[in-house]
């Protein structure tokens, strides 16, 4: 995927804008309203914030589109990102994001050894021993310095 | 002022042995804590407090300081070396930390950061000695207008930190602000976007935010080409011995830098409720704008490195004139320190100099003795870090992610918080692909709450009258600052944008 910089701005400007706008609407159904002066309301913040988001966000497709007019597509920054990076990043997202879901279900102790066996693999390492041994030593050893050296609970 | 024969006499019985071994044990202890994601300084003193129950003040309290001491300088191990903060007070120490370490600089960032965190506890407890109660009487004059007023300065740092484009500064410090406001509205205790989550009713811890909005998503951004480097290690090794060394020309060079960051750490240190996170970025910023060479800040530079550790360490002495003089701790940390204090007998106060004298001057001689000690310790051990971060991206990075997934959880044991942490992770990978600061929302998120309560705490004590923002001489001087210092970021965006003009 290869964007100028202008072309970025203006993608990145609106979904800034809408998130803006998304807290705005949803401001009222998450804050009471408790009838007191604006200036102690815990919406005043909330609101300002928001607000701030959406026109800085405005402002940013507005910066794109001027940027687009005064220099040409060619001479601006490129910003490039291939299928095969995304694959990685969002590789990496869902072996985290099993391992969050796993870890109340089961013990620390084996998700940790599945997720540091995964990632170790799908970033490349394709030395197993080296994979075994880190994998397992490594939670071993956190679990227990946690739970009988510094008394934290772990799942 | 104290006198200087009773603080040596409290230096001397320090440094017997059998009361130095806990005091070194205290450091050890913190720099690792602190080295590790997700396991602050304040956290190493929790974990020791139980010890102490059975030692001398003389022994427990000199350890519990060198915990906090050696915990705010070991989250700087882990910034430089895997970009990662290990403590929110290392945040501004990744920009060049991390930056120099990539060019196989690690000794030399390492010992910047080491010696500038002990000119900076250092300058902080010789203040301490001498100026505790002048200090706590300037501290006692500030009110909520006051604050309001340094929230606002504070405020301008993210304009600094924006870099080229102000804009998306300007996006990544609404955002930060706008996730300062999740949890529990102070005034009402009503919960706010917390989307019926009952964990966020606590808010969003910043060392869960920090570790997603930097480790993670430097994770993420790694991963992209991982393969293509996957045994090759994560830090280059230093190409000459100079680059594990640090210079007299350095020394010299940034002494000016330590000078100014010090103060201002200290300064912030005395005042309750900001903290070193504050400290550190402020410290950076103001030396960057003082620096000759403000371009390089950002690229490994030495100077960056030195600004920001001397401010967040000048915390850790400063911390103990609210905390001895009135009672009022200044961070998470020194308020654990209160309670270990109180139950060593010590009781902070105004009295507190009259009352427990001996134990006054073990606290003054904890701190210089905890800053030699951590010196030397961590001279020692640099390198040993160095070694396990050195392993090859595909070991390292995993492990990180594992590290930084464990200290999460250990804040609240609640698995709320690495979801939290992941979210945070996308939304970082989303900003540095958009070019949008990150260290501008870490900056909005740490003055969200402070600013909102102390403007609408201003305002409800003035009945809205927004004149109280201007009704004190300490008011009037924070505006001068505020606008001082937005002359100089808009002088500096005007003079860049001049320069790549005539380029």
């Amino acid at each position: 995927m290869k964007w100028n910089e202008g072309k970025m701005n203006k993608i990145a400007g609106l979904l800034y804008s809408a998130v803006g706008l998304f807290f705005i609407l949803v401001i009222p159904s998450q804050i009471k309203n408790v009838g007191t002066d604006w200036y102690n309301s815990p919406r005043l913040f909330p609101y300002v914030c928001s607000g701030m988001l959406a026109v800085f966000g405005i402002w940013l497709v507005i910066d794109g589109i001027v940027l687009d007019k005064k220099v040409k597509k060619e001479d601006q920054d490129e910003h490039k990102t291939t299928k095969q990076q995304f694959k990685m990043v969002i590789g990496a997202f869902l072996i985290m994001a099993v391992y969050a879901a796993l870890l109340p279900v089961f013990h620390y102790v084996p998700c940790t050894i599945g997720m540091l066996a995964g990632m170790m693999f799908w970033c490349g390492q394709r030395n197993y021993v080296k994979i075994g041994i880190i994998s397992v030593v490594l939670p071993v050893i956190v679990y227990y310095s946690f739970k009988y050296l510094l008394y934290v609970r772990l799942p | 002022m104290t006198s200087l024969g009773s603080i040596f006499t409290a230096f001397i019985a320090l440094l017997a042995p059998h009361n130095l071994i806990w005091l070194v044990l205290g450091v050890i202890v913190g720099l690792i804590m602190g080295a590790i994601p997700g396991l602050t300084s304040a956290m190493a003193i929790a974990l020791i407090i139980p010890f102490t129950w059975r030692l001398q003040p003389t022994q427990a309290i000199p350890m519990l300081l060198g915990a906090y001491n050696a915990g705010t300088y070991g989250g700087s191990l882990s910034a430089i070396m895997i970009g990662t903060p290990g403590t929110p007070s290392a945040a501004a120490t990744v920009i060049d930390g991390y930056a120099l370490a990539k060019q196989g600089k690690v000794g030399k960032a390492v010992k910047t950061a080491l010696f500038s965190s002990i000119f900076g506890c250092l300058f902080s407890t010789i203040l301490l000695c001498t100026v505790t109660g002048p200090i706590s009487k300037i501290a006692l004059k500030f009110g909520a207008s006051e604050y309001t007023v340094l929230m606002i300065f504070a405020l301008t740092l993210i304009a600094s930190a924006a870099g080229k484009s102000v804009i998306k500064g300007l996006i990544g410090g609404a955002f930060g602000l706008l996730a300062g406001c999740v949890g529990m509205d102070k005034g009402f205790s009503m919960t706010r976007l917390t989307f019926g989550n009952l964990k966020l009713a606590s808010g969003i811890e910043l060392v869960v935010m920090m570790i997603g909005l930097l480790a993670m998503s430097e994770i993420f951004k790694q991963m992209e080409n991982v393969r293509d480097k996957a045994d090759a290690p994560q830090l280059p090794k230093a190409s000459c011995k100079d680059d594990d060394r640090y210079n007299i020309s350095e020394f010299k060079s940034n002494l000016r830098h330590w000078l100014r960051s010090s103060a201002l750490g200290a300064g912030i240190g005395a005042l309750p409720g900001l903290g070193p996170a504050l400290a550190c970025y402020i410290g950076y910023d103001i030396g960057k704008k003082r620096a000759k060479h403000p371009e390089l800040f950002g690229k490994g530079s030495v100077e960056g490195i030195a600004c920001a550790e001397a401010a967040n360490n000048a915390v850790c002495g400063a911390n103990m004139i609210p905390l001895l003089s009135l009672g009022v701790p200044g961070d998470t940390g020194a308020a654990i320190l209160m309670g270990a204090f109180m139950v060593q007998g010590l009781t902070p106060g105004p009295l507190v100099f009259i009352e427990s004298p001996q134990t006054v001057n073990s606290i003054y001689a904890g701190l210089i003795i905890s800053n030699l000690s951590l010196m030397v310790i961590a001279l020692i051990f640099w390198r040993v870090f160095r070694k396990i971060c050195s392993a090859a991206s595909s070991i390292i990075f995993p492990c990180v992610c594992a590290f930084c997934v464990i200290g999460v959880y250990a804040l609240n044991s609640s698995i709320t918080d690495v979801w939290i942490m992941l979210v945070f992770a996308v939304i970082a990978y989303i900003f540095s692909k958009t070019k949008v600061p990150l260290v501008t929302c870490i900056i909005g998120f740490i003055l969200s709450p402070l600013f909102e309560n102390y403007f609408r705490r201003a305002l409800v004590l003035s009945d809205g009258n927004f004149g109280t923002f201007f009704s004190s001489s300490l008011c009037i001087a924070f505006w001068i600052i505020t606008l001082l210092s937005v002359f100089l970021v808009i002088r500096g965006k005007h003079r860049d944008k001049n320069l790549k003009d005539g380029m």
